[in-house]
């Protein structure tokens, strides 16, 4: 049985089945009604966010362990969501290898930042023998994606911050097979092929340039958004799974790494689609500007990078291609 | 969003930077200084930042560090059950005599005594989360303080965020202390809640330093 439904963009925001706070409502079958035709269609309780609401958390930030993750992996500060998006109820998980900010809505992370070093990519660890992937621990049960989710969807378990990124330290790798830092992508000539030469091409520019960052995320894009004559305010877009993990239409991948001079930085941004590529992989025709990118995802991807800087670097497809 | 400067250590200490109670383990910020009657020196900040409540009851005596618990450092502070109103969600803890301070708010300047909240005061905060922004106060409920972003500014204006939480509100004109940052919200319109600094005040038995 395939667990897949299609929804439009707007839609499952409204259906959001859990908060960030409070443990998930037990799922109930409610009894039919005598207008039910024949009472036989099963209902199950949901929550979705309050449109109207006087409830505020506390503003209590991150452990200090957190905080030194996020200087890590985010140089640039963690990258922010415009409040105006509505991207919803999101968590930070911040581990040695990766920081993220997962959404309890979509049940797959808004970004993940990467701060890497050659000697990360260079060392000796490969596959795990054993299956690795796991729930996030960190996350509660309802507000991530579970195993069974994936199983038999048809899609892939799509790493963000990839495993081959963490070669030396067994715990950093393990910790990137965590469901919170997967997102579901197209199996053969996307995750298994397209993406994953990205991903190589990606390790590449650390080599070269010693160090770097690697973003990567989903986005929920229609082409036909961009133009007014075809745009009508939806991206429809799949789910897998019983707790609804949102299939994205797209992924972005930015690599920022040290360039001329004390600190000028070098950048380049790649989005691909979510489905099936045919080789040759056009890796050239995917280059974006990270302005785009943050146009079409509400993220401000490096918050805190000069503003000379950013206009440098997120302006304008990255003279760093071809290839190093 | 996290300005690095507000996660700094600062000695003399000033308002707007980050403290944190290692039982709490959540990063949150100073907000101003204050005394009591035999002029001792304290810190006020939301209580959900300085202390830790077991079955309603308060720890008493637990440090507070600045900016975070480090090799060597001693703690700045302590926290003090019977300077603590959970329900405001505003506490204090006592200074220790060796650590040196300036009634300032990082990236605002000298603050003024504290002033009452009134609708349409245009206010300013200096936060671990967000750093220094601008609001203005759109209601007043006997303590309860909201702020919410200029109407004027970007839709997107970013307002407070997880790390805020005891930040001072400031008259932006005087630099009067008028609240003290506690809430914000995760989605949805940009929106601050706060205690009125004078309420937190009284009920800490404190006075402005």
């Amino acid at each position: 049985m395939t667990m897949t439904s299609m929804q439009p963009r707007w839609a499952a925001l409204a259906a959001l089945v859990l908060l960030a706070c409070g443990a998930p409502p037990p799922a109930t079958r409610a009894e039919p009604s005598a207008e039910s035709a024949g009472g036989e269609t099963p209902s199950r309780l949901s929550r979705r966010l309050a449109h109207f609401t006087r409830y505020a958390p506390m503003q209590t930030g991150l452990t200090p362990a957190q905080r030194a993750s996020i200087d890590r992996n985010c140089p640039f500060g963690a990258p922010l969501s415009d409040p105006a998006w509505g991207h919803g109820p999101s968590q930070i998980v911040a581990r040695g290898g990766y920081a993220l900010r997962h959404s309890a809505v979509d049940l797959i992370p808004l970004w993940v930042c990467e701060g890497l070093e050659r000697a990360q990519v260079d060392g000796p660890l490969g596959r795990p023998e054993t299956d690795p992937f796991a729930p996030d621990p960190e996350l509660p049960a309802g507000q991530r994606a579970e195993l069974t989710d994936y199983r038999g969807s048809g899609y892939d378990r799509g790493h963000m911050a990839p495993s081959a990124d963490q070669t030396v330290d067994a715990q950093l790798q393990a910790e990137t097979y965590y469901l919170s830092n997967m997102a579901p992508q197209q199996g053969v000539g996307f995750n298994q092929h397209i993406w994953a030469r990205l991903e190589s091409l990606a390790r590449d520019w650390i080599r070269e340039a010693g160090r770097g960052f690697i973003l990567t995320g989903p986005i929920f894009w229609d082409p036909n958004e961009d133009d007014a004559t075809t745009a009508d305010g939806y991206v429809e877009y799949v789910t897998v799974g019983d707790n609804g993990v949102a299939v994205p239409t797209h992924f972005f991948k930015v690599v920022v790494v040290p360039g001329e001079g004390d600190d000028a930085w070098r950048a380049i941004a790649f989005v691909l689609e979510n489905r099936r590529h045919s080789s040759p992989d056009r890796f050239g025709d995917r280059i974006v500007s990270i302005d785009w990118i943050e146009e079409r995802t509400g993220l401000d991807l490096l918050p805190e990078l000069d503003p000379l800087q950013q206009q440098t670097l997120e302006a304008q497809p990255s003279p760093m291609w071809p290839n190093p | 969003m996290t300005v690095r400067n507000h996660f700094l250590g600062y000695r003399p200490l000033v308002g707007g930077i980050a403290i944190l109670n290692p039982s709490v383990n959540r990063l949150g910020t100073l907000g101003f200084f204050a005394r009591s009657a035999d002029g001792a020196a304290w810190i006020v900040s939301a209580a959900h930042v300085l202390t830790v409540a077991l079955n309603g009851l308060v720890v008493d005596g637990e440090p507070i560090h600045q900016p975070v618990v480090q090799p060597g450092a001693a703690p700045v502070a302590w926290s003090v059950a019977a300077r603590t109103d959970l329900a405001l969600d505003v506490a204090a803890a006592r200074l220790d005599p060796a650590v040196g301070w300036v009634p300032a708010v990082l990236g605002i300047g000298r603050l003024e005594a504290p002033i009452a909240p009134t609708v349409g005061m245009r206010v300013m905060k200096s936060g671990m989360g967000t750093a220094v922004t601008e609001g203005v106060i759109t209601a007043v409920a006997g303590d309860a303080v909201t702020v919410k972003p200029v109407a004027e500014f970007a839709s997107g204006y970013n307002l407070c965020d997880p790390g805020d939480s005891g930040a001072p509100w400031i008259e932006q004109g005087t630099r009067k202390l008028v609240a003290i940052h506690v809430r914000g919200n995760d989605s949805g319109a940009e929106t601050a809640h706060a205690i009125g600094a004078k309420a937190a005040l009284l009920a800490l038995g404190l006075v402005p330093a």
